[in-house]
């Protein structure tokens, strides 16, 4: 058997690889939540255009039902009513005669907003590392205890 | 001669009838006063001070009614003694919430992944150098350490709780009784701002015994005292939203009222005369 500090070197890494995980793993990271964060991802790109689907008045109503979805799922999310209520600022706001592409840093702060909102409640791929990683390196102590260095 | 009431000469003899003082509460909740009230009985409660010595020249001078001066040592016991636990969140929860909450709404997630990372290097950096430094491994027991901690710090998104207050007992009986204790210490105001005597010989007596500056210095010592009581009361009634008792303009004072009764005895016309210290009954409007 190696030394003590490989063995505790060993605990606190698997204490710190748990507590990455349960940040990991705690996350809801619903359908509707990812469906929230790809439609805040998509208007943050808006650049502005006359095809139907590129008409700010379309991006934003995909944004108003993302976030009405989200709202409707199990998850209680902070901050959705004050999305709800941006979005609606913003649609009072338009009118066809202004060009699309004026829409466009209106619409990339609205995704940002969102994208805010739900990220909390998403994993986060860094947690996933962190908890690999440190898992790794509590095994390696082990190993090390175990094999007596 | 017209008879009377024993019980409402009872309540003339002590001066006050309190308890029939219906208690204004402004404002309409009281339950979410709670916690402001046990903050403030906390803040007030050493302010709430007997010193049974501050009244000896009054007991000496038989200028107090002993009735008066007991219940108002007992009012003051019973609310020094309530116990009000307030729990609020401690500096450390504060400062966990502020730095997750930071983390979450400051910053969006690339900034979230070069914070971490940036966190975790720095603490292999440091521990990793002094480890070298000092020539043994035994510092990298903070990098996971530190790697543990920053779940709490960031990751987990601390949240802040709301200030509890807790009563051991029925808070309108406490509320009652801060309430008959103002009222009290307002009596006792009127009662120590002078010594009144009808008997050379007592007098001589008090000023052989405390001198005339002890006198004096015992009835500003008992003033002080007395205010100080009324203040801290009037604070938790304030803070409850709770009119304080009003102390009647003509207040006549207990060694002076011994003189008053004896007065209405042998005068039949002291009838007229004599003063309503009963007072007024105000709405209820307790929640």
């Amino acid at each position: 058997m190696g030394s003590k500090f490989h063995l505790v070197m060993a605990g606190l890494w698997a204490t710190a690889s748990i507590f990455s995980g349960v940040s990991y793993g705690t996350k809801p990271h619903t359908p509707e939540l990812q469906m929230m964060k790809a439609t805040a991802e998509y208007i943050q790109e808006y650049k502005g255009g006359n095809t139907a689907e590129r008409n700010p008045m379309d991006a934003l109503k995909k944004a108003q039902e993302a976030i009405k979805i989200v709202g409707e799922g199990d998850v209680k999310v902070e901050g959705l009513s004050k999305l709800e209520k941006d979005t609606l600022s913003l649609a009072s706001s338009m009118d066809s005669k202004t060009p699309p592409q004026m829409y466009g840093p209106a619409l990339k702060q609205l995704g940002e907003k969102m994208e805010d909102v739900a990220d909390p409640y998403m994993r986060s791929n860094f947690s996933l590392v962190n908890a690999t990683l440190q898992g790794s390196l509590a095994l390696f102590n082990l190993g090390l205890y175990i094999k007596g260095d | 001669m017209k008879k009377k009431s024993l019980l409402k000469k009872l309540q003339e003899d002590n001066g006050h009838d309190y308890l029939g003082t219906a208690l204004v509460v402004r404002g309409s909740n009281l339950e979410n006063k709670l916690v402001k009230i046990g903050e403030t009985h906390n803040e007030v409660k050493a302010e709430l001070n007997y010193n049974k010595d501050t009244f000896a020249l009054y007991h000496d001078a038989s200028d107090i009614s002993d009735t008066i001066l007991d219940t108002y040592q007992e009012l003051i016991e019973e609310v020094r003694s309530s116990k009000w636990k307030v729990k609020k969140n401690s500096k450390a929860r504060k400062l966990l919430n502020r730095t997750s909450e930071w983390f979450y709404e400051g910053t969006d997630s690339e900034d979230r992944t070069l914070i971490g990372g940036l966190f975790n290097f720095a603490s292999f950096a440091v521990f990793g150098l002094t480890s070298l430094a000092v020539g043994t491994a035994l510092p990298l027991i903070g990098v996971p350490v530190v790697a543990a901690a920053g779940y709490g710090i960031f990751h987990h998104r601390t949240k802040l709780k709301e200030t509890t207050a807790k009563f051991k007992g029925d808070e309108i009986r406490y509320l009652k009784a801060v309430h008959a204790l103002n009222a009290y210490a307002q009596i006792m105001e009127k009662e120590v701002a002078d010594i009144e005597y009808d008997d050379e010989v007592i007098a001589d007596y008090l000023v052989d015994k405390y001198g005339n500056g002890g006198i004096q210095e015992a009835i500003d010592k008992a003033q002080r005292e007395v205010a100080q009581v009324r203040n801290a009361t009037e604070k938790i009634l304030t803070t409850a939203g709770i009119e304080p008792w009003e102390m009647p303009e003509d207040y006549v004072i207990s060694s002076l009222r011994k003189t008053s009764v004896l007065d209405e005895i042998l005068n039949p016309t002291y009838q007229a005369q004599c003063v309503d210290e009963k007072p007024t009954q105000e709405e209820v409007e307790l929640n």
